[in-house]
């Protein structure tokens, strides 16, 4: 299957093209196309089983596509093994958390910086000192700013196992951040969040935007997406129902529909 | 020192030969990789080395061979068996450990047939393998430092994390099982070389037993814990001379009680002592801290 001529505007950086992911007779994934803007925050809402995380998974190369192609600064992707596209720039997090939970804050948020390094082979990684050693104190250095700017500080030597809840979800993000990427693609980061610390991811996200990096957010909060989000996508049933505004959007009645079911008349 | 020394000269022997089967085991074991086959490879490294060494092949040679062979059949097979886990893959290396036995039984004059190879020229000194022993803890430490040992402690924890985070598990995957394969050639060589003789009763279920006592009583996080439990199982039978008969009980037991009361093993245990006693003085300072900022204001 050859791909369609790719028309790659200067302002794009990732997009989905008929974006397919069947399991069997089940359809999560039907025919996605979007295109995420370099350097916008996007959201991505629809109700449980929509096709979110599939998408999510598949965007990200951890989920297989029946169909369809994907683009990364005008380059296919769809055939490139995960971790390459993690090493090109798009980080992910996961619907639940994922930590090492008998590593300390500061060796869990220095795995998101230790790619590149790790990169150039295991050979290397073990027989090199120095530039080992380099890496090492380049890691801890990126690792330490992202635990300031997620306001972790006093806790890198803490065993992440021992943390609350809130606190790992936002070490996840810290290592997301540590590792710089050009796109990062977030699964309901905040889910199990207090009110507070809802209000500190979105200030977090703000500011990322500030700095350039591209968001995919997939929420159930639609308060936080239509607040931090520039576009929005709803999902339903494996497709994108709607797009656009994030408060125009949310107002549609197909979207209400989706969420509250049709009224019974 | 000297004459303790000759008089431990066997229990030695046997240390150097437990620490890098132990490591042998650890090192798949700490990266989630659920094989025995280092005891396979303990077989075939033994029987390759005592055929060289019979040839008059000096002994750096005839280590250097088993090593690399050891690598590129643990590397070869490591693909084959690249979409197995966990119990999937523990089964098929017990197999890999039983055609071992099988070929050894029937391997002609290689390997002896079931009477195992006898007069093995004694080419490695006592000295030389506790030399060898230490190398290989020296150079699995290295694969616990920095970023190369947060990487294979994620293939443990979650593989897909490491995907994530731009880890190559799967070539990961392949480089700890050949290495692993690597220490069981060797520390089935280093045996035969000290011992004289190798068979294949040597090198069959209890040694899987024995292997995996040793790293999970010591603990699977650390090459330190292979050889804590190295040095553990090698003066067990001294320490217990009634238990001796027993000893397959005994140490299938220790394993299920490791397993249920600190899966990390003894250096588990440690970390854990270590950072608990660390977490207590923080827990104490930031008290101090808030009692003093209260009678300040």
């Amino acid at each position: 299957m050859t791909a369609p001529r790719q028309e790659h505007a200067v302002s794009e950086i990732l997009r989905c093209d008929g974006v397919k992911v069947y399991y069997g007779g089940v359809h999560a994934v039907d025919g996605v196309s979007l295109q995420l803007e370099d350097g916008a925050l996007h959201g991505l809402i629809g109700p449980n089983g929509s096709g979110k995380s599939t998408l999510l998974g598949a965007m990200s190369r951890m989920t297989g596509l029946t169909a369809g192609f994907l683009w990364l600064k005008g380059q296919r992707y769809d055939e490139l093994p995960a971790h390459e596209l993690a090493r090109r720039g798009v980080r992910r997090t996961f619907q639940t958390v994922r930590l090492l939970p008998d590593l300390t804050v500061l060796e869990n948020v220095m795995v998101g910086a230790d790619a590149p390094f790790l990169s150039h082979g295991i050979w290397q990684a073990w027989v090199t000192w120095r530039r080992s050693y380099r890496a090492e104190r380049e890691s801890r250095e990126r690792a330490m700013d992202a635990i300031q700017i997620l306001s972790l500080d006093g806790l890198e030597r803490v065993r992440c196992g021992t943390l609350p809840y809130g606190t790992q979800r936002k070490v996840e993000l810290a290592r997301c951040v540590a590792a710089g990427p050009d796109v990062l693609l977030l699964d309901e980061p905040t889910a199990g969040m207090s009110r507070a610390e809802r209000g500190e991811i979105a200030k977090l996200l703000l500011s990322l935007r500030g700095a350039g990096m591209t968001q995919l957010l997939v929420e159930h909060d639609v308060d936080l997406i239509t607040s931090v989000c520039d576009h929005l996508w709803v999902m339903n049933l494996g497709t994108v129902i709607a797009e656009g505004k994030p408060r125009e959007v949310i107002s549609r009645p197909e979207v209400e529909e989706a969420y509250l079911g049709k009224a019974q008349r | 020192m000297i004459s303790w020394f000759t008089g431990q000269t066997i229990l030695l022997q046997q240390l150097a030969v437990n620490v890098l089967l132990a490591l042998s085991f650890q090192v798949v074991l700490r990266s989630g990789v659920f094989s025995f086959a280092s005891v396979g490879f303990f077989g075939l490294g033994a029987y390759l080395g005592a055929n060289l060494a019979m040839h008059h092949v000096p002994v750096i040679g005839v280590l250097v061979a088993v090593a690399v062979a050891s690598w590129v059949v643990g590397y070869g097979l490591a693909r084959m068996f690249a979409g197995l886990r966990g119990l999937y893959l523990g089964m098929i290396t017990f197999a890999f450990d039983q055609i071992v036995v099988v070929l050894g039984e029937n391997g002609g004059s290689f390997t002896g047939g079931a009477v195992g190879l006898y007069g093995i020229p004694l080419a490695l000194t006592t000295a030389e393998a506790l030399l060898l022993a230490f190398l290989g803890c020296v150079v699995m430490s290295q694969l616990e430092r920095r970023a190369l040992g947060r990487a294979i402690a994620i293939l443990r924890v979650d593989e897909r994390l490491g995907r994530a985070q731009g880890f190559a598990v799967d070539s990961q995957r392949r480089f700890v099982f050949a290495l692993s394969a690597t220490l069981g050639g060797l520390a089935g060589v280093t045996s035969a070389l000290l011992t004289t003789t190798i068979g294949p009763t040597d090198f069959g279920y209890e040694l899987i037993v024995t292997g995996l006592t040793m790293a999970v009583v010591g603990g699977v996080v650390s090459w330190a814990g292979a050889a804590i439990g190295a040095f553990a199982v090698t003066w067990f039978p001294t320490f217990a001379q009634g238990l001796a008969s027993y000893q397959a009980l005994v140490y299938s037991t220790l394993i299920v009680v490791v397993v249920v009361l600190e899966p990390n093993g003894v250096v588990g245990l440690i970390r854990r002592g270590t950072y608990a006693l660390w977490a207590g003085r923080r827990r104490a300072l930031q008290r101090a801290d808030r009692e003093g900022a209260e009678v300040r204001e």
